[in-house]
């Protein structure tokens, strides 16, 4: 069935978006700090007004074909496990860099160390509905300057599944992290045609591309490191407040980000990753559970898909900060609605607390959350067998369905959502087995989960590799 | 200012797909036909042109036609509550209501699982009327303490002394009918429409219309109180397994209830009430946190709108016996789905553990899901204005976006949701106000809204005390011999 099975916006409506996204990067244009950047895009046809670049429809036009040839991205791991996205997959990834966690021990918040990112990598490898891992946490006790090397490194090494990368937001640490992306994938190589892994780079908002990310982008872009554009405002802040508005500024940011990767290497693929967002506007704080969060993201599944993009969305968010009933709520309509528009990637295992907090248990609760999605996403099936009208006949006659073989094949094919980790019998049954919620369910799940992964050891000559491009990296960027 | 877009749609099946269940529904009625207890209902079924076999009465597909052309007519009503409050039904409006007759409650002082009694249906009913998105209550559990004969009566009793909005009552037997029918009938307006709610009807699954149902349907039918439609199956048991299957026979169950309806009067409006369930099929048990539940009904809804009837849907269920995470996920996405799909009338507010127990605190709780949904659920302007091309303009140039008259007109107008129950700060704030979670924050607003409700409630009329007091000895002594 078609993936995009819910239009939050008519296609006159995404037409008008693109429309006047298409006049903000006319009339308003993006500020590039990278001169050389500017003048590329000015050979191209592009205005350069100071630091100002301002685009023309047909070199947007022209990124956008561009952007159609690679919408078919397969990420293959070290491990061989393959992750396909294409317009009609439906993958998901983690949070990345939250820089809290809650001890899985005593269930106090601490700051995240190096064996945190350790233990949720190994974690992610067994949840079965989560398919690429991000570096879920930021660890306190790696020096700042490396943390986006280290956090690559550690994605590699523990990963067994392609990894979606961290955000790189520095030039220096892109570098290594490019020769990271090589030495995991064997060197020779292409990273464009045969990636191993994804990062996310963000420009800033509203329309701004810095020197730093200029940089950046030269390294990764380059490389044919496939990357997602991250355009994060938070409405009324660094966008408008009007869900449009914000729309209408990030696919602005986005275009003109992807017309800038053109530039550097028209091979990469990119993915849209709308990561527009909202704050409690009494105080200001950003709040990541409120439903906006979903409809903003359905509606840039649509606009994605109407520009060629594969999308890489916000999917579970909460505000909650603790594993109640807003905690499931939240989650659940904020990866549901985009998942049902057709959203190619969506993002958010592991977060609590607006993406402030991270923890083991919710990991496992996610993972649960996306099995209920993507079974409602499998839809239902209709043709003559699965009507049974042969079974309701039995039925009418005396028969009994529970004994009927149609019963018996649908129920084996999966007709029926079977949960891993929810409760799923009466109240008798609960009292039963001691009143348990579901944390404390996934609390037994994540160390069930962890004594199975099994961490093997590099190769030596790759043990070797890695070590010298983190030392490196460290020489060079601790000085 | 920001005019209101269509909502967002969403559809689960194409129109092919609906047709095709359609079809096997036709068939179904036509060639395995329902059983139907009444031998007279037989014979006014057969004057209309349907096969009788046996108890069995085959229904030909000309005469659905003309059944659902017929239902498209009154597709659209308005519920008139004793104080005045209106809701009005039709296929543009989504109505929520809460689950009925939950046999257990969580004790609001104790946390401890009890059976409930006439109180809790008192003390329910008056927290729902304080739920501002709740539309209409139903008796939210059943009341254990009062004799079974005349429980469905006592619950539509208690709902008109103690709602001030419109009610939802069942009947499954032709007494609790017939009384019922006099108790909507205090509420009469001299036009003979105003109408205080709607009776919800079940028959059997599959595809059975005993005696009691029957005579109950000609009661409430012909006194032409709206009716919802309510076919129940359990998903390998009661119907079959796979979705397509358990909804071709919902719809046929649903369609041959609308046939049956329009014998007793054409007149009367109809809900479509499709309530597919599924079980744990390793233990048995129903379980209604199952994502199936809301995809049933999401097709159901879209299966409403083909024919032209309001919708009366299965929304906010869960298994999940506590307030964790789990009920939260479950409720949200089970009601989410048929809300996007069109739906018009939304239930669940208040159950927990698959309708099984009850809780005071959900009902807060499920208030505020029901309001993210909606918003989530609820399209939003894309124009010029909302473009917002100068606020951005104005921000390139120094300005700030926060400042902005934009900005502003946006927030007043509810661009972005404002939690009402719900958490909506960070961590630091949370441990500043104690780490409540939305249970605890629940339990404090039932006590509000109790208090509330008090302050606001208005004693019955004497003169209208006394009718219902003469209905229900009435029904007593004729039900209870």
């Amino acid at each position: 069935m078609a993936r995009s099975i819910l239009k939050v916006l008519t296609d006159q409506e995404i037409a008008q978006l693109n429309e006047a996204s298409f006049k903000i990067l006319r009339e308003l244009g993006v500020q590039i700090d990278d001169e050389g950047l500017r003048k590329e895009l000015a050979e191209r046809g592009c205005d350069v007004d100071g630091d100002r670049v301002k685009f023309k429809a047909d070199l947007l036009e022209e990124v956008i074909a561009n952007v159609k040839k690679h919408n078919h991205v397969t990420l293959t791991s070290r491990d061989g496990i393959k992750v396909e996205i294409t317009p009609h997959s439906l993958v998901t990834h983690a949070t990345g860099g939250i820089p809290e966690i809650i001890d899985l021990e005593t269930g106090q918040k601490r700051k995240p160390v190096v064996d945190d990112v350790i233990a949720t990598m190994r974690l992610m490898n067994q949840l079965e509905n989560l398919d690429t891992p991000c570096s879920l946490l930021y660890p306190d006790d790696v020096p700042i300057p490396i943390t986006q090397v280290k956090q690559t490194e550690l994605m590699f090494r523990y990963s067994k599944k392609p990894i979606y990368g961290p955000g790189i937001s520095s030039p220096g640490e892109a570098k290594y992290v490019v020769k990271l992306f090589q030495a995991f994938a064997g060197g020779s190589e292409s990273l464009a045609e045969n990636p191993i892994g994804i990062v996310g780079v963000s420009p800033e908002s509203p329309l701004k591309i810095p020197q730093v990310i200029c940089d950046t982008m030269k390294h990764i872009i380059s490389a044919g490191i496939p990357t997602s554009i991250l355009s994060a405002p938070v409405g009324g802040m660094s966008g408008p407040l009007s869900l449009a508005g914000g729309l209408a500024q990030v696919n602005a940011e986005i275009l003109a980000f992807a017309s800038v990767a053109y530039v550097i290497n028209p091979e990469t693929p990119l993915f849209y990753g709308s990561r527009l967002f909202y704050a409690n506007m009494k105080t200001g704080s950003t709040i990541m559970g409120l439903p906006e969060i979903g409809l903003v993201s359905a509606a840039a599944a649509q606009l994605a898909s109407s520009n060629g993009f594969l999308s890489d969305l916000y999917g579970l968010c909460c505000t909650s900060c603790t594993f109640d009933g807003q905690n499931g709520y939240e989650n659940a309509i904020n990866a549901l609605v985009p998942a049902l528009a057709g959203a190619n990637w969506i993002s958010g295992y592991g977060s609590m607390a607006s993406l402030m907090v991270a923890s083991y248990e919710q990991l496992a609760i996610d993972d649960e959350i996306m099995g209920l999605i993507k079974r409602v996403a499998n839809g239902v099936t209709v043709n003559e067998d699965t009507i049974g009208l042969d079974v309701i006949s039995s039925a009418v006659n005396g028969g009994m369905i529970l004994a009927h073989p149609h019963t018996v094949k649908y129920l084996r094919c999966g007709e029926l959502f079977i949960p891993k980790l929810g409760f799923d019998s009466v109240w008798s049954d609960w009292e039963k087995k001691g009143q348990k919620e579901i944390k404390t369910l996934a609390r037994e799940r994540v160390h069930e989960l962890l004594k199975q992964d099994e961490v093997k050891a590099l190769p030596e000559d790759l043990e070797q590799e890695v070590n010298e491009i983190i030392d490196a990296a460290a020489a060079e960027l601790l000085k | 200012m920001t005019e209101a877009r269509a909502n967002p749609v969403l559809k689960l099946l194409d129109d092919q797909k609906i047709e095709q269940i359609h079809v096997a529904s036709l068939r179904i009625l036509q060639e395995l036909g329902i059983k139907v207890d009444d031998a007279d209902l037989r014979q006014q079924l057969s004057d209309l042109g349907c096969d009788v076999v046996g108890d069995r009465v085959k229904i030909n597909p000309d005469l659905v036609g003309d059944v659902i052309a017929n239902a498209k007519k009154h597709n659209r009503f308005t519920l008139t509550s004793r104080t005045g409050k209106k809701v009005e039904m039709n296929l543009e409006t989504v109505v929520s209501h809460s689950s009925n007759a939950i046999p257990d409650i969580i004790d609001f002082e104790t946390g401890e699982c009890r059976r409930t009694n006439q109180d809790d249906v008192i003390a329910t009913t008056r927290l729902m009327n304080q739920l501002d998105e709740l539309d209409m209550p139903c008796a939210l559990v059943y009341p254990n303490d009062l004799p079974a004969e005349t429980n469905q009566l006592k619950q539509a009793e208690l709902l008109i002394r103690y709602s001030t909005k419109p009610i939802y009552a069942t009947a499954s037997d032709p007494n609790t009918a017939k009384y019922l029918v006099e108790l909507f009938n205090l509420f009469d307006g001299t036009d003979g429409r105003e109408l205080i709610g709607l009776v919800g009807i079940s028959p059997e699954s599959p595809l059975y219309f005993p005696k009691a149902i029957t005579d109950a349907m000609k009661i409430i039918i012909s006194a032409g109180i709206p009716v919802s439609m309510l076919s129940a199956p359990l998903g390998g048991l009661s119907a079959p397994l796979s979705i397509a299957g358990g909804l071709a026979q919902v719809n046929a169950e649903l369609l041959a209830f609308a046939v049956v309806s329009y014998v007793f009067n054409p007149e009367t409006p109809l809900l479509y009430g499709p309530r597919l369930f599924f079980a744990n099929m390793k233990t048995g048990c129903s379980i209604l946190g199952l994502p199936e539940t809301g995809i049933a009904s999401a097709v159901g809804a879209q299966m409403a709108l083909y024919y032209g009837f309001v919708s009366d849907l299965y929304g906010m269920c869960s298994t999940s016996c506590t307030y964790d995470t789990q009920s939260g996920y479950e409720k949200a996405i089970n009601c989410l789905l048929p809300f996007l799909s069109g739906a018009n009338y939304i239930s669940g507010f208040g159950g927990l553990a698959s309708l099984m127990v009850a809780s005071y605190e959900q009902l807060v709780i499920d208030n505020e899901i029901y309001a993210n949904v909606r918003k989530a659920a609820k399209g939003f302007a894309v124009n010029e204005d909302a473009f917002g091309f100068d606020v951005l303009a104005s921000a390139l140039k120094g300005g700030m976006f926060l400042a902005h008259p934009h900005t502003v007109k946006y927030l007043r107008n509810g661009e972005v949701f404002v939690p009402d129950l719900g958490f909506d700060s960070v961590w630091s704030d949370w441990v500043k106000k104690g780490k409540k979670d939305i249970q605890a924050v629940a339990r404090e607003r039932v006590n509000e809204l109790l208090k509330k409700d008090e302050q606001e409630s208005e004693p019955l009329s004497s003169e209208l005390d006394k009718e219902i007091t003469k209905i229900m000895e009435n029904a007593a002594a004729e039900m209870l011999k």
